[in-house]
């Protein structure tokens, strides 16, 4: 750990962005087809639920991330392995959410770029900003919330004067029932964002006022699962269902439709910003508590001699992941519902619990 | 002009000097006036005047003063004349005719000048007659009388030459660390306007004032100033960049974390903010910490207008700031690689430019922003009359003769000559050198990733500011960590009716108080 | 000090040397220079008859001709080239071959297609379109009437000197002034023709005059151009496929009821004699599903405003109840309109009407039983037509100088 604090703003702002991510900009939950908002939502409500999972294990150990009050928990014998296994986690989310930005940025604008170039400026980007501590990755955070915000807002007025958006698209709610929503629910919308949300178990230590940093960071997966939710009901009134759900990068296909007077047109880079932003904090958080895992697991005092090794793990890892985009977009269907699930769901549980009866054996 | 930076701790060196050269201050007033002599080098701007005071015995005196520093006429008038003539006899009868009842008479009579000291150490009396005082001594006593003449030719006070405004004050600091110290006392007639001198520079023994409003300005920053300008060890000070540069906190960025002004108005300002002021003697430029980068986008300006008009310039100023970083990588961005975002029929327009044009549009772009700053630079150390000479022969060059040769489009023009526009547009000197450096590295970005390139720019450039501290203030306060309390003055410039807050991090959380009533009539 | 500076210049060495690396070892990857590329205003795709490729024709750009200082008049604004291909995209890669630049799609105005691949279906066409980032969805489709794309792209037009342009205007005008025809976006497109036993009504371009004389730079130098390109109906398609055509006079209809009417002009019997036109400039349109005795019921509800334009009859507009049987009349007409339209979609039994969509949104439970038989079922449709009119304006004079006499 750094001697840093993160204000409840900052870490409210770091949230946004890490829901945002690269969630903004695909296909979220389009397996519900019209309702995909719908099973949004839902996952946003068990994003909520699990992060008041978190919440109740930082409260227990106020000073400690989740690699070490795994030990505390589970004793030195099976608490450190499976810190070992969380910083293996981390580094595979870190590398996988880099792969989904580079490989989104290649099929969207960059077509002739290699993914090696384009990782190696975002992996050097991320170094620098590690390397000057998670205070600036926090504080920087702040200023790309706003920017993200701006984006966000221009590009929906855009659209609302294009004209483009027919609500009627969205139209019947609910048309297969129950069924296909909450199936999407939990093999995907709940996973991806939310469940990912275990890395901040390792920044809640670093919260300057816990009581009112917690509230916040409620407030910001609230808000990000709105716009998630949003977003989608957008693409959908815009594109329809079935451009929406065949689309890779539908927010940008969407975006796209953007036309006023022949002037404002192909306003794709807005989405492209999006994506940048959104995918950089995303890989830097992931990022971060792998170091942070590592640098506490392995007793190492000053965490930036970490930050480049780990950052070349990553970088190689992300390049090795998958052989092609479609291997990338399987496997990673296949890690939500498994290793996501498992990471982000099952063990913070067991810990929980454990936790919980261990207090009750004690008293 | 080079700084020759030996660092030996200052009281090794001076100790090694007094050592060295064997001088004090002795009874015999010859030898004393030998021994400054000598030590000058027998230097012809060196004043020595020797001459028996009248009255029984007579008393031998010397005034030693140096041409040019020291105000001449004054010498005449209050000295040399009350040396003379002052003293009756019967005085120096009574006084006992020795030394010490000359010396004494002399200091309670004869000099009639305000500031008069005793000085007994030989490095103190060289120092002060250095400076510009005047040195009186007796035979028979090794002490030295200090009269305080200082004087000589000054630059007048001017307008400003750097920092303009329409409704503001029209004066300026000059090289004379007292005129400018004076300026900022008759801006803020307030006790706890405090001054604490110090002297800085092995050979220079340049003065220097730490300028602040006790009780304004937080002790702790004060202390860190006073600490970091003692731990300077340098051998002399040429202007206050020096100062700035030794003790900032970072070394490694373009961006200023002290901010240099040489409005009065501008100084008072900031040290009712609860800034510290450093005034530099022998430099216009007076320093003010902290800062942060909203300050070098404000002007004085933006207080005496009316503060619609005021919001408006600053985001007339925030936009140029960011053409001037942005504007050519966004170029060479957009039509380079997502030639889809400009309008068809502005891409038909382009595309018919370029037909024929010899560079790739980075190239262009380089090419066209390089003889910009070729041209600013001859424009800025040229004598006036050429300097002229320069913009046109540029504007004509780089203007209409590139298009009309087909060798750069019009469009590039359009985008260099805005870029230069917008540089001149931020008050901030300093932060514009810096935006000006950084728009190349963003320009090669962006001709290698497109926007991808300009947003990773932007992400590193932002957080590289946010990782900057001055004096222990965040660089992009208020913005990031943001604080909703201190938006008064930032973009937005509230109502001076209606902001009740300090502006600054530095400064107390308070409401109006005595000092800055003061602010609402000077600026 | 200097030292400390040395440890940060060196921790920030390495990094910013891979920086440095990765910048000037870059080949130049995505940079184009405007110049490299042929700017495509319009694509136009065809179906060779014998060998059944698809050929692929792009209407390019002289940049030199439309912008430049120096423009000769001597050039034709525009490079035709032609390819075939066994898919799209083979066609359109060959097509660049004919040019010296790499073709940039990226603001491709408007899509034709031939009449004979119409009728074959254009299913296939439009993945390519889809799939490719540097296309845009904004796209107008068109079908070339009687003829194909490539001929049509080929035609020079006055004023306008990009003929895509051109097109794109036609179109335009007339969805905003007379409300015939309305421009269909690629992304329309694709619904209506993935869109299972759902129509499509696609605007059609037609060339007037011979088509030799219109690919000549001659052609403008007539006040009249004889070769000329004009808007000609709206083609019908059924599951990909051109089923028929709607004449001009049939058009409005359908776009009152796609919602898709800005302006028109109507004209309407005045007493004894005479015409008073009225302007429609703010027209919205509802479709409400009902299902009665099985039987789909489509309520079309139509909201409009409008003024009048001119008026060559005795009439004292001044009055409101003069103004209330004119809007009665108006009313009547576009009751009598719509429900024209609606007939000749059943008649050519595709349903370019929305009624289906209507249907699923509004009875999405009774769709799911009628969602395979659409097809069929779209013809026992009944519509229900309400029309609400409000004249608002009068313009500038209030009774009309006939009055007087």
């Amino acid at each position: 750990m750094e001697k840093a604090k993160i204000s409840p703003g900052q870490m409210a702002a770091l949230i946004f962005l890490f829901e945002m991510g690269t969630a903004l900009v695909v296909s979220l939950g389009l397996d519900a087809e019209k309702d995909a908002w719908i099973a949004i939502l839902l996952g946003t409500a068990g994003g909520l639920a699990l992060l008041g999972l978190y919440a109740s294990l930082y409260r227990r150990y106020p000073d400690l991330p989740l690699t070490s009050y795994a030990i505390e928990i589970l004793g030195k014998w099976i608490g450190w392995p499976l810190g070992l296994l969380y910083a293996l986690f981390f580094i595979y989310g870190a590398a996988r959410d880099m792969r989904d930005g580079a490989d989104l940025l290649i099929t969207s604008v960059l077509d002739q770029t290699p993914l090696v170039a384009i990782g190696a400026l975002m992996m050097l980007t991320i170094g620098y900003v590690l390397h000057k501590g998670i205070e600036v990755l926090a504080r920087t955070a702040q200023i790309y919330f706003a920017v993200m915000v701006v984006l966000g807002v221009l590009s929906n007025l855009l659209l609302i004067v294009s004209g483009v958006i027919d609500v009627d698209r969205l139209l019947p709610v609910l048309e297969k029932g129950w069924g296909p929503v909450l199936d999407t629910t939990l093999t995907q919308s709940f996973e991806f964002p939310f469940a990912e949300m275990i890395c901040f178990t390792m920044l809640f230590p670093y919260l300057s006022r816990p009581g009112k940093g917690i509230r916040w960071s409620f407030v910001a997966l609230f808000a990000s699962g709105l716009v998630l939710s949003f977003s989608m009901a957008m693409n959908i009134a815009v594109l329809g269902v079935d451009i929406a759900s065949r689309s890779t990068f539908p927010l940008l296909t969407t975006i796209s439709l953007v036309n006023i007077k022949e002037f404002i047109q192909r306003l794709d880079v807005f989405v492209v910003m999006t994506l940048i932003i959104g995918d950089f904090f995303k890989v830097a958080i992931f990022y971060y508590v792998a170091v942070l895992g590592i640098s506490g697991l392995f007793r190492i005092g000053d965490y930036r001699k970490l930050v480049y090794p780990v950052g070349l793990i990553i970088y190689c890892l992300s390049l090795i992941i998958a052989a092609n985009f479609a291997e990338h977009i399987e496997e990673g269907n296949l890690a939500l519902s498994s290793v996501f699930l498992l990471f982000g769901v099952f063990l913070p549980l067991l810990l929980w619990i454990v936790a919980f009866v261990r207090q009750r054996s004690l008293a | 002009m080079k700084r020759t930076g030996y660092r030996v701790g200052k009281e090794g060196a001076e100790g090694k000097d007094s050592r060295q050269n064997g001088r004090v201050l002795r009874r015999e007033m010859a030898d004393t006036v030998g021994s400054v002599k000598e030590a000058l080098g027998h230097s012809p701007d060196l004043i020595v005047r020797t001459f028996l005071m009248r009255g029984e015995p007579q008393v031998q005196v010397a005034v030693i003063y140096i041409d040019g520093l020291t105000d001449k006429e004054k010498v005449n008038d209050f000295i040399m004349q009350s040396l003379w003539g002052a003293p009756t006899e019967t005085d120096l009868t009574a006084a006992k005719a020795d030394c010490i009842g000359v010396f004494k008479e002399i200091l309670a009579r004869a000099t009639t000048v305000g500031g008069v000291m005793v000085r007994t150490d030989w490095n103190d009396m060289m120092h002060s007659l250095l400076s510009g005082d005047i040195v009186i001594l007796v035979d028979g006593c090794a002490e030295a009388i200090i009269g305080d003449l200082r004087g000589g030719s000054w630059r007048a006070i001017a307008e400003p030459t750097t920092e303009v405004t329409v409704r503001g004050p029209k004066d300026s600091f000059i090289e004379s660390i007292q005129t400018n110290v004076s300026l900022i006392r008759r801006r803020l007639k307030n006790p706890n306007l405090w001054v604490e001198p110090m002297t800085i520079g092995h050979s220079s023994k340049t003065d220097i004032a730490i300028v602040y409003v006790r009780g304004v300005a937080e002790d702790r920053l004060v202390q860190e100033v006073k600490q970091r300008l003692s731990a300077i060890r340098i051998d002399a000070i040429q202007g206050s960049g020096y100062i700035e540069e030794l003790i900032r906190d970072q070394t490694i960025t373009p961006f200023p974390t002290l901010y240099s002004t040489e409005r009065p108005d501008m100084a008072v300002g900031q040290l009712l903010e609860g800034r510290v002021a450093i005034v530099v003697d022998g430099t216009p430029f007076t320093l003010s910490v902290p800062t942060n980068f909203s300050q070098f986008l404000k002007s004085t300006e933006d207080y005496y207008l009316r503060f619609h008009f005021a919001v408006f310039m600053r985001i007339v100023r925030y936009a140029s700031f960011f053409i001037l970083l942005l504007l050519p990588s966004i170029y060479i961005a957009v039509t380079t690689f997502h030639h889809e975002m400009i309008p068809t029929i502005l891409v038909i327009n382009l595309l018919a430019q370029r037909e024929g044009i010899p560079f790739p549009a980075f190239f262009e772009a380089l090419l066209m922003e390089v003889s910009f700053e070729i041209m600013r630079e001859a424009g800025v150390r040229m004598p006036r009359a050429v300097g002229q000479a320069v913009s046109i022969v540029g504007a004509i060059v780089l203007g209409s003769a590139a298009v009309e040769a087909g060798v750069v489009t019009a469009m590039m023009v359009i985008v260099v000559s805005l870029t230069g526009i917008a540089s001149f547009a931020t008050p901030g000197v300093q932060l514009n050198n810096a935006v000006r450096v950084i728009r190349f590295p963003m320009m090669i970005l962006a001709s290698t990733f497109g926007f991808y390139g300009v947003m990773m720019g932007m992400i590193f450039l932002v957080a590289h500011m946010t990782s900057l501290k001055s004096f222990g203030v965040p660089y992009l306060y208020p913005f990031s960590p943001f604080d909703p309390r201190r938006q008064e003055d930032t973009i937005w410039r509230s109502s001076i009716r209606t902001s009740r807050t300090r502006p600054d991090l530095s400064a107390k959380q308070e409401g109006l108080s005595d000092a800055s009533e003061g602010k609402r009539q000077d600026s | 000090m200097l030292r400390k500076g040395n440890v940060k210049i060196r921790r920030l060495g390495l990094p910013g040397l891979a920086l440095l690396g990765l910048i000037f070892l870059s080949g130049c990857w995505d940079y184009r220079e405007l110049n490299e590329l042929s700017l495509a205003m319009a694509i136009g795709i065809d179906k060779d008859a014998k060998t059944g490729d698809y050929r692929v024709t792009f209407q390019i750009v002289n940049s030199k001709e439309i912008a430049g200082r120096n423009a000769t008049g001597a050039v034709a604004p525009v490079a035709v080239f032609t390819e075939s291909g066994e898919t799209v995209f083979e066609a359109v890669r060959k097509v660049a071959l004919k040019g010296s630049r790499r073709i940039s799609l990226q603001h491709l105005r408007d899509l034709v297609i031939g009449e004979r691949l119409a009728r074959e279906g254009v299913k296939e066409l439009f993945d390519l379109l889809e799939r490719d980032h540097e296309s845009r969805l904004t796209t107008r489709v068109y079908i070339a009437r009687g003829t194909d794309a490539e001929t049509l792209l080929k035609t020079l037009t006055p004023i306008d000197e990009i003929p895509a342009n051109a097109i794109l205007g036609k179109i335009q005008l007339a969805e905003s002034t007379v409300g015939e025809n309305y421009e269909v976006q690629l992304v329309e497109a694709i619904h209506g023709i993935y869109r299972k036993n759902a129509g499509l009504a696609i605007s059609g371009i037609k060339l007037t005059g011979p088509e030799t004389t219109g690919r000549k730079r001659a052609n403008l130098m007539h006040t009249d151009p004889p070769a000329a390109l004009k808007v000609a109906g709206m083609a019908v398609m059924k599951n990909g496929k051109l089923v028929g055509w709607l004449n001009r006079n049939e058009t409005r209809g359908v776009a009152w009821i796609n919602n898709k009417l800005k302006s028109t002009i109507v004209n309407l019997k005045c007493e004894p004699k005479g015409k008073i036109a009225v302007e429609t400039y703010g027209s919205a349109t509802k479709l409400k599903a009902d299902v009665r005795d099985d039987r789909p019921v489509i309520r079309i509800i139509i909201k409009q405003t409008g003024k009048v334009g001119e008026a060559n009859c005795p009439v004292d507009l001044t009055k409101s109840d003069e103004i209330k049987k004119l809007e009665q009349q108006w009313e009547a007409i576009t009751v009598h309109e719509v429900k024209q339209a609606v007939k000749l979609a059943k008649r050519l039994n595709s349903d370019i009407l929305g009624f289906g969509e209507a249907v699923q949104r509004d009875r999405p439970k009774a769709w799911k039983a009628m969602e395979k038989e659409w097809g069929e079922l779209f013809r026992t449709c009944k519509a229900e037509v309400t029309v609400e009119t409000v004249l608002l304006r009068t313009g500038m004079t209030t009774k009309s100088s006939m009055t007087n006499k």
